[in-house]
């Protein structure tokens, strides 16, 4: 167990490191700050002043550890199109999508564990022949689609809810210091239910059909098969026994696929106009600003690798098995 | 990451005869619709220059008074749509024969690459072991705890930074193939080292090197066919990715220039003008989208349990 935690630490490690070089390669070979600071008619001296006045003649060690420092400060530099910091800008498109990514995990979740009991207990029922089907046909709808047909559905034919934007201070928003949030207002979470709906959506269907596989399984094991021997009534076998089995595994996928509700939201908030950081990601793409891109790249990256950790460690705390000194560097079985 | 549940590792292969898939295929009404579905779509793809009414992309046969013609429909200049106009007069039918078209393609293309890497830096990490694997290994590791849809953004505006002309032509194409390949090249080698692991044990692979084979020969003739019925499955599965990636992209503004056939672009368009109740303009393209994917899907499905009998299990055809 000790050799698996340090060798998870260690791959952690590499990889944060792995996305701080290419960050940082990002930032001094692909946006010459030398270029966008400098006037094109500069002389080959000024330039020469300015590499050695932000220290770009130095060696790439020297570079990278200096870089190092500022990020450690905050400082992720400036946008080439706005030039305001890049930091300010993520801190200010922060809420909005961890408002939306949190939210979406929630409905996720309770939707994906409710149907996947639900098909695993009444296999043969019609409605979940119905839930499966429909299931398929949701992994194979791409998120744009999704939001476009909730748009149609629920913004233009209905005219039930907003068909995007967040709203402002005063309008759905509340400003609580430096946190505006939507979830404290009825028009907020209006605002809030058509994205956060197609966001969860696609993980709604492989929590479901992961919850389904994990409790066909336990009700076909030994687990189960003793507490029915012990006499126990099947709704307690079911609920206590069965599901508890079940949602281990079901936590740990909602934590990892956390990277993906936030790589999806860049899609959701493109189409939802909304404020977050997925969509000042894209408009960087679009723009072809280098210091937003690599800003957002190592905020999100850094971020993805983190929950990664925590959830493999969390699921040691959980599972004993994987506590015993054979399982060794053992991985969940789905990886 | 997001095929994650649809792709559980695949064990040890078999390759069930060719009379008996035939069979299994009859008796799986679902596969058996999807499999007709994907061919329609397939040859509505391969013959899109010859079925298409107009050449949707030749400004020349492009009406902008027939504009925004709801399906089923004639426009003001007399012309019949299937399946109605964008809002540039464009014919839909035959602009999504070739966004089907552009969709294979690129798909395939982007599968093809990522095979091309991930397959053999697969099988050379099954066989090697060592500080090789290892290297690997941690590569794709790192690359699988990133989202596909973020690697391939991030790729493209990178391209977009050190390539003058990357959103343009042929280029575009490129970058866009470039991209989806990079962000899965790990769902081949993962599970393929997996599977070179268990086939090393075999009889058969004593057999050859007793026999003197070399290993990169055993590795191409012995290993490389045994586990190829797998490597299909994910072939199938990582295309419906593929697809939905390049659409999603183009959707995005940053896949494939506006000037080119593409499903996502045809869905962009059409959701501007969604709150105008002209919903076919992005509803068809996305219909047309959905079932390629769901064919594909169905197919892989079934293709995974039919090639090994382990998934194959009772009570439902999806799994």
């Amino acid at each position: 167990m000790f050799a698996f935690v340090i060798n998870r630490l260690l791959q952690s490690l590499l990889a944060v490191l792995a996305v701080l070089l290419l960050a940082f390669a990002l930032f001094y070979y692909i946006g010459d700050p030398g270029a966008t600071l400098l006037p094109p008619e500069a002389t080959p001296a000024e330039r020469t002043e300015l590499r050695s006045r932000l220290g770009l003649d130095q060696p790439v060690p020297v570079q990278f550890a200096a870089w190092l420092g500022r990020v450690a400060e905050g400082d992720l530099g400036h946008s080439y199109r706005q030039g305001r910091p890049v930091a300010a800008m993520l801190a200010d498109a922060l809420p909005a999508t961890l408002e939306l990514a949190v939210v979406a995990t929630v409905m996720a979740l309770a939707a994906g564990v409710l149907l996947g009991v639900f098909t695993a207990l009444a296999r043969d029922h019609p409605a979940a022949h119905a839930v499966m089907a429909l299931s398929l046909i949701g992994v194979s709808l791409p998120t744009f689609l999704t939001a476009v047909l909730l748009i149609q559905v629920f913004a233009v034919d209905l005219g039930w809810l907003p068909s995007g934007g967040r709203g402002e201070v005063g309008r759905g928003l509340i400003d609580l210091g430096g946190w505006t949030t939507g979830l404290l207002t009825a028009e907020g979470w209006q605002r809030l239910l058509l994205p956060a709906l197609t966001l969860a959506l696609f993980q709604t269907t492989l929590i479901l059909r992961l919850v389904r596989i994990e409790m066909l399984q336990v009700l076909d094991g030994e687990v189960v098969r003793m507490a029915r021997a012990r006499g126990l009534p099947r709704r307690l076998v079911w609920f206590r026994h069965a599901l508890k089995n079940t949602l281990v595994p079901v936590v740990t996928v909602a934590g990892l696929q956390f990277g993906v509700v936030v790589a999806f939201a860049v899609v959701t908030e493109t189409v939802f106009n909304w404020p977050g950081l997925g969509k000042l990601f894209l408009q960087a793409v679009r723009t072809v600003d280098i210091p937003v891109m690599a800003g957002y790249f190592l905020v999100v990256a850094v971020a993805i690798v983190v929950i990664n950790l925590l959830v493999d460690l969390f699921y040691l705390l959980l599972d004993p098995r994987l506590r015993h000194p054979l399982a060794g560097g053992a991985s969940p079985a789905w990886q | 990451m997001a095929v994650i549940g649809l792709m559980p590792d695949p064990g040890p292969a078999t390759r069930p005869a060719r009379s008996r898939l035939r069979r299994r295929l009859l008796r799986s009404p679902p596969a058996l619709a999807a499999a007709l579905v994907l061919a329609l779509l397939l040859l509505g793809a391969a013959a899109a220059p010859w079925l298409a009414p107009a050449d949707p992309y030749d400004p020349m046969s492009v009406d902008i008074f027939d504009a925004r013609t709801p399906p089923l429909e004639a426009g003001p200049s007399g012309r019949f749509y299937w399946l109605g106009t964008d809002n540039q007069g464009r014919d839909l039918l035959s602009a999504i024969l070739y966004g089907l078209r552009t969709s294979l393609l690129v798909g395939g293309a982007a599968v093809g690459l990522a095979m091309a890497v991930g397959v053999p830096l697969g099988l050379l990490a099954g066989w090697s072991g060592g500080l090789v694997q290892a290297a690997i290994m941690r590569a794709a590791d790192v690359q699988l705890s990133f989202p596909t849809i973020l690697v391939a953004l991030l790729f493209d505006g990178l391209a977009q930074a050190l390539l003058p002309g990357a959103g343009r032509g042929l280029t575009a194409y490129g970058v866009v193939i470039g991209a989806i390949a990079l962000a899965s090249w790990a769902h081949f080698a993962r599970p393929v080292r997996g599977l070179v692991l268990v086939e090393a044990q075999k009889a058969y692979v004593d057999a050859a090197l007793i026999a003197g084979r070399g290993r990169a020969a055993i590795l191409a003739l012995h290993i490389l066919p045994n586990i190829a019925a797998p490597i299909l499955v994910i072939a199938t599965l990582s295309l419906v990715l593929a697809i939905l990636t390049e659409a999603t992209l183009s959707f995005l503004g940053v896949g494939l220039p506006i000037d080119e056939p593409s499903l996502g672009t045809l869905v962009q368009n059409g959701q501007h003008v969604l709150a105008a109740g002209e919903w076919w303009i992005a509803g068809v393209p996305g219909l047309a989208l959905v079932l390629l994917a769901l064919s594909v899907n169905l197919l892989g499905d079934w293709l995974r349990d039919a090639s090994d009998p382990r998934f194959a299990r009772p009570g439902g055809w999806w799994r």
